[in-house]
């Protein structure tokens, strides 16, 4: 469903990227780690469409997103594809049921419908009675589930998660984290979340490791391996 | 930063400007009394005269001198007295010498010396010193005496003309200080959200309050020195340009703009001073209260408190319109200006409430997600766009204030003097050279009669000089009888007998009425016999003008007789001068707090967007179109501006309606001022719309993202 081949991305002096190959299937959960400055993040932008790359190219169900003009692009991205950002980046004047609706609306629904549509994705992620309050009044775990709610209530093909727990503490994170797989799992959709800790890469089926701008390890063999044993 | 630091160098250029005119006025006071006769004590040692005319509508200064003995010294402006037939001039005269064939026949004369910056009160001066013939100096005339020189101390002004640079003091302080002191206050706040989360951030790791507003201040405090410094720098450099430009008639020379280091450097002070008290009045919520700040707890609604100065300013325009009698004036202008005082500053504290109403009319069109996301900004947080909205207002109330100047000014104006198409002048003149009888054969004079101030022992008087035919010519009424060869007077007139018994045989009472070229008419207080005419006389020949007369020509052929003669309204009516000087003035003044204002407005509606850049970002990622967040910005701040502006409109209109109470006719406000007004608002909120809508969304999206 996404791929990219032999990409590669540098920055002034830096390759951030080296000749990097991947594959995601549909309805896949991969976790991509690395420590800080290894590239990740910056593979997540181009897997989103967010960067083009210098060379090679990513595909998403066939088309080529690195040849697409930036509207056509900003378009997969609000119709196929969910984000989740590190400090959930709600707009902070809406409430948090205007904020699920609002890539539902945008992406062509009715707004009546967008709100019945937010409304289902708050109730399955247990905040349905915060639907009407603005982000400043609630929790960070909370704003952070809406957050979760947003990226997935238009059902897209592919959740994006950059660190989406990197503000939240340990208890919070794994409820996100589970919220997130289970319903992305439920719905179909593929995760590309981008982590430091290994124990939340767990949560995920695939488990990338990016060193220096270049894939170093894929547990996707062995895990293949290990459900066919099962 | 730059943005503040930009708004710092126009404030300080605008003050600098204003502290430069009092030195300015006070050297062209200067030069005005190096320009005075003199006269010291004991016998003169030439004969001069100073004569004020109007050329082409301008005040022109016409100095005769007559110094026959070359021992006497000139002054030092001057290269030596022009002998008869000779003239030292300022350069703008001149070029109308050059230009003008009715100046060329007032000054036919020989030009020996250019005058310069040593003796001109300002570049534009018309100013002639005229060498003539002795025996040309006409035996009477009181204006023509022996003086000793030139150059006085006096308290007196310098001239009509150049004093307006003391108007532009006044008028231009209103109009550039008060938006001034906005764009600082605005400048003070750019990218106030970016430093308070800062400033929170650094007192969660422990920095302590005190430490955090020094930082605060120092920041600020750095930033708008180095731009006012700069602003001031620019004015140096600007300053010898301006000479050149000058507004409207008022011109100066650039060296007279010579404000001291020490004034210059309180402005400079007094700028980076109100910029830190404005920033750590807005700045001490977050640091006083950190976690708020993290935690963008949501902004207070607005108290209603607001609203009194909006509601005490109109009421008391409302009492200076209905209940206050203009008359009782001390009363009125307390209550006037209070009310245009709380007027402005409620426009501009009721803007939560402008922003309120804007969402409640932007949530009618909420199917569209930019009407939809405008309205919830407007509703989250109605004060935040008051800093972008109040330059914008303020204008609209300024420009509404001067519109009620200039149509006031065109209508006192019109009331003076009218021009010679009235069909009467009057011309004065004390040259010897002067023929009266070549007045009547003048083409287009049909008839005349002269008048002359005599001092009957209690003041000058006006008497006509003439034959009783003449006086029942000219006279609309007479009460009395005339009696030939007699003199006669006004029963009411108090005079000194001896001076009356030296003028000759007195007969019957006598007074009578003359229309005067001003629409006005003049009680004589008798009338004089020609040949008993005092010798120190001065007389003053009020013309009957033939109807359609060919006004130039009638001008050319006084001048001819007389080249000095002074005429009252054939090359310019009075109102001309004036209302050309102070609209020149008021539109100057306009101009400036439109630009000031809008420069304010418009760094903080770009500063807003560039704050918002990181939401912007955000929902770029997620996929909305970037036109989007463009139209959601520009509704944000357009939609309750429109609002602002409309208040701002009408109340000013309010204002210059009561304003009108002054006049003692009832004086409209035409359709134009209407345009002008509400024109100037909806120019400004374009261009706050186009420069929200370009400077939102300019950050790409990945900027959103977490970064390496």
């Amino acid at each position: 469903m996404l791929r990219c081949e032999e990409i590669t991305v540098t920055f002034g002096s830096t390759r951030a990227l080296d000749r990097v190959s991947l594959s995601i299937g549909a309805g896949e959960s991969v976790s991509i780690m690395g420590a800080s400055g290894s590239g990740k993040s910056t593979l997540l932008q181009c897997l989103a469409g967010l960067r083009a790359p210098e060379s090679g190219g990513v595909w998403f169900d066939g088309q080529a997103l690195h040849e697409m003009s930036e509207k056509r692009r900003s378009q997969v991205r609000l119709r196929d594809f969910g984000f989740v950002f590190q400090f959930g980046e709600l707009v902070p004047e809406l409430s948090l049921l205007e904020n699920v609706a609002l890539p539902v609306w945008m992406g062509g629904m009715s707004r009546s419908k967008a709100n019945r549509q937010a409304s289902d994705a708050l109730e399955r992620f247990g905040i349905a009675d915060l639907a009407g309050r603005r982000p400043s009044d609630v929790s960070g775990g909370e704003q952070q589930r809406a957050a979760v709610a947003r990226a997935l209530a238009h059902s897209p093909k592919v959740v994006f998660a950059d660190e989406p727990t990197g503000a939240l503490d340990s208890v919070n994170a794994q409820t996100v984290l589970e919220a997130l797989t289970d319903q992305a799992r439920a719905q179909g959709s593929a995760v590309v979340m981008v982590t430091h800790e290994a124990r939340l890469a767990s949560f995920c089926d695939r488990e990338i490791v990016v060193r220096d701008g270049a894939v170093v390890g894929d547990d996707l063999d062995e895990r293949l391996a290990a459900r066919s044993v099962q | 930063m730059v943005l503040m630091a930009l708004g710092a160098a126009i404030a300080a250029f605008s003050l600098v400007s204003i502290a430069a005119i009092p030195e300015a006025a006070s050297r062209q006071d200067g030069r005005f009394d190096a320009q005075q006769l003199r006269n010291d004590e004991g016998p003169g040692v030439f004969l001069a005269t100073s004569q004020d005319e109007t050329i082409n509508g301008r005040f022109s200064t016409r100095i005769a001198v007559s110094v026959p003995d070359t021992g006497v010294e000139p002054p030092p402006w001057l290269d030596r007295f022009p002998d008869p037939g000779e003239i030292a001039v300022s350069p703008a005269l001149i070029d109308l010498i050059d230009d003008n064939d009715l100046v060329r026949l007032r000054y036919p004369q020989t030009v020996i010396q250019a005058l310069d910056q040593n003796v001109l009160i300002a570049p534009n001066q018309l100013l002639a010193v005229v060498g003539v013939d002795q025996a040309d100096f006409a035996e009477r005339g009181s204006r023509t005496r022996a003086v000793s020189g030139f150059g006085v101390e006096s308290n007196d002004l310098a001239g009509p003309d150049p004093r307006a640079i003391r108007l532009m003091a006044l008028g231009i302080g209103v109009f550039v200080v008060v938006p001034t002191i906005v764009l600082m206050a605005t400048s003070a706040r750019l990218s106030a959200r970016s430093r308070e989360r800062r400033l929170a951030a650094l007192r969660l790791i422990g920095i302590t309050p005190t430490q955090a507003r020094i930082a605060n201040s120092v920041e600020i405090a750095a930033i708008t020195l180095v731009g006012a410094l700069a602003g001031t720098i620019g004015w140096y450099l600007f300053r010898p340009v301006s000479q050149h430009i000058g507004i409207g008639p008022i011109r100066w020379w650039a060296a007279d703009l010579a404000p001291s280091a020490g004034v210059v450097a309180a402005i400079v002070a007094a700028l980076a001073i109100v910029a830190v008290v404005v920033a750590r009045i807005g700045s001490n919520p977050a640091i006083d209260d950190p976690l708020a700040e993290r935690h963008q707890t949501a902004p207070k609604p607005p108290s209603r408190l607001r609203l009194v100065p909006l509601a005490a300013g109109l009421g008391c325009l409302f009492a200076a319109m209905f209940v206050i009698d203009a008359r009782n004036n001390n009363t009125w202008f307390a209550v006037f200006g209070a009310g245009n005082a709380l007027t402005v500053l409620g426009l501009i504290t009721s803007i939560p409430f402008a922003a309120r109403s804007a969402a409640l009319i932007l949530e009618r069109f909420r199917e569209r997600p930019s009407a939809h996301l405008a309205a919830r900004r407007l509703q989250h947080e109605p004060t935040a766009i008051a800093r972008t909205v109040a330059g914008l207002l303020l204008v609209v109330f300024l420009a509404g204030f001067a519109q009620a100047l200039i149509v006031t000014l065109d209508w006192a104006t019109s009331q003076r003097t009218p021009d010679a198409r009235d069909g009467r002048t009057r011309i004065s003149t004390s040259w010897a050279s002067f023929n009266e009888g070549e007045l009547e054969s003048i083409n287009g004079v049909e008839s005349f009669i002269s008048t002359a101030l005599i001092d009957l022992g209690d003041g000058p008087s006006r008497i006509v000089i003439g034959t009783c035919s003449d006086l029942e010519r000219h006279a609309s009424q007479i009460v009395g009888v005339c009696e030939p060869d007699t003199i006669q007077f006004d029963p009411s007139t108090s005079f000194d007998d001896k001076v009356v018994a030296q003028l000759g045989p007195v007969g019957t009472e006598l007074r009578a009425t003359i229309d005067l070229p001003d629409g006005g008419s003049t009680i004589t207080s008798g009338i004089l016999p020609p040949d008993l005419l005092p010798a120190d006389a001065v007389l003053e020949y009020d013309l009957d003008l033939a109807p359609g007369a060919d006004l130039e020509a009638v001008g050319a052929a006084l001048v001819r007789a007389a080249p000095g003669i002074s005429i009252s309204g054939i090359d310019s009516p009075d109102r001309g001068r004036l209302i050309s000087t102070y609209t020149s003035l008021v539109t100057a003044a306009t101009i400036i707090a439109i630009l000031l204002s809008l420069a304010a407005t418009l760094a903080a509606a770009a500063d807003r967007s560039l704050e918002r850049r990181r939401h912007a970002a955000h929902l770029t990622a997620l996929g909305l179109p970037p036109n989007t967040l463009r139209n959601a910005e520009t509704l944000t701040l357009v939609a309750p501006l429109a609002i602002g502006i409309v208040a701002a409109g009408l109340a000013t209109v309010c204002s210059a309606l009561t304003y009108f109470q002054l006049a003692e006719s009832p004086i409209e406000l035409p359709i134009s001022s209407f345009a002008i007004i509400f024109g100037i608002g909806a120019v400004g909120a374009a261009l706050t719309a186009i420069t929200a809508y370009t400077t939102t969304s300019v950050t790409h999206p990945t900027t959103a993202l977490r970064t390496e």
